[in-house]
């Protein structure tokens, strides 16, 4: 089942915030994620023949944009570098030191789908389609993730906002 | 901050959304000029739709007069079961609440028949051993193992020992303590439980797979509760 490029062009065009911004997590900075953006999109377009139709459309540009970003900064791209991402840097401290702080304390692969649940708003099933786990596995991951955001943010000083 | 700070979906969505992002610059005319010859990737894996949150369980209870299957540990009535006229088998009733609206969202709630139809691995099994909590990949998600001796193969595997994972989770409430001796019915699946793992051996949806055995011994016997593990061996044919 071939995409239209239309339809590629219309996630492009409502989703390139959460895009950038997840990415960015990816990549290390805002100005990368944007690349990789760019150049996850465009081999989507490229290769949209390949789509089959199983799944949802974002998730499966998800995929690609996550290889771009993992080729942007200089990794590999197979599935043990997912694990060691995403960066916790894109959190400043100056804007939310809890949360800062909070999301450094966190194992690398439950920041992936922290980042991909909380920046890219994304679904239980789509995050569990990009990552290739179970739903399950991605609401356990969440749960201990939030565990450990709470646990985090019991030992660093309120923020003023 | 108090030592009771709680931390939900929704706050941390606000909080996310609240950090300073800089402008967003899309421009889908250079994706376009960036489209070119690339590297064919490997084509996306599509997971089965199953269960999202262990701590939401939809609890189900198969019960006879022999023996009375149990999950979550609650007697549940007796539920309609299957009949050798090929009929679908009984739906799981709903179990107790779960912890939480964010993990209620997530809810699939298996029936006996899509067990049937999802599950790789079914077995009637004696609990040997249970393992404790360690991390599935450095830094991840933790599990631990069960180790069951498997009396009456179903599907997808043998006699013997057999270690089934499942993953902790912090509002997994409804899980099992697993005392030695006890049996289970327990339908599975080859999972990766975290990035980067290697599958194992999981629980469908969780605790949704797992049916604890309670009341009379019903080793050797042809029916569990009143599922009738004959007409049920059938349906697990391939």
């Amino acid at each position: 089942m071939a995409v239209t490029a239309e339809a590629i062009e219309a996630v492009y065009r409502t989703r390139y915030g959460p895009f950038r911004n997840a990415l960015a997590s990816v990549t290390g900075s805002y100005d990368s994620g944007h690349d990789a953006v760019q150049e996850g999109f465009a081999r989507a377009l490229a290769r949209r023949g390949d789509y089959e139709g199983r799944g949802s459309l974002e998730a499966w540009i998800w995929r690609i944009a996550l290889r771009a970003a993992l080729e942007l900064r200089g990794r590999p791209g197979g599935e043990a570098a997912l694990v060691e991402l995403p960066s916790a840097e894109l959190v400043h401290p100056a804007r939310d030191a809890e949360l800062a702080a909070a999301i450094r304390a966190l194992p690398p692969a439950r920041r992936l789908v922290v980042f991909l649940r909380f920046v890219a708003d994304l679904t239980y099933a789509e995050i569990a389609e990009i990552c290739e786990i179970s739903e399950g596995t991605v609401g356990a991951t969440i749960a201990q993730a939030r565990a450990a955001l709470q646990e985090a943010m019991k030992e660093v000083p309120a923020h003023e906002s | 901050m108090s030592p009771d700070v709680h931390v939900d979906e929704q706050a941390l969505r606000e909080r996310f959304a609240a950090l300073e992002h800089p402008p967003e610059s899309p421009d889908w005319a250079e994706v376009v000029l960036l489209t070119g010859p690339t590297t064919r990737q490997r084509p996306p894996r599509l997971r089965r739709p199953l269960v999202a949150l262990a701590a939401a369980l939809a609890l189900a209870a198969v019960a006879g007069a022999a023996a009375i299957v149990v999950l979550g540990g609650e007697s549940k009535e007796a539920a309609p079961t299957a009949s050798a006229t090929g009929e679908p088998l009984a739906a799981l009733p709903a179990g107790p609440p779960t912890p939480g609206p964010d993990s209620m969202q997530q809810v699939v709630a298996f029936t006996l028949d899509e067990l049937v139809a999802e599950a790789d691995v079914v077995f009637v099994g004696v609990a040997e051993a249970v393992g404790g909590s360690e991390p599935v990949v450095p830094g991840g998600l933790t599990a631990h193992r069960v180790r069951f001796l498997v009396e009456r193969p179903l599907r997808g595997l043998g006699e013997g020992l057999v270690d089934v994972t499942e993953p902790d989770s912090i509002s997994l409430a409804t899980g099992y303590d697993y005392a030695p001796g006890e049996r289970y019915l327990v339908f599975a699946e080859p999972q990766a439980l975290d990035l980067g793992a290697d599958p194992v051996l999981v629980p469908l949806g969780y605790m949704q797979g797992v049916f604890r055995v309670t009341g009379e011994d019903t080793a050797g016997n042809d029916w569990l509760g009143e599922v009738n593990l004959n007409e049920l061996e059938s349906r697990l044919a391939p």
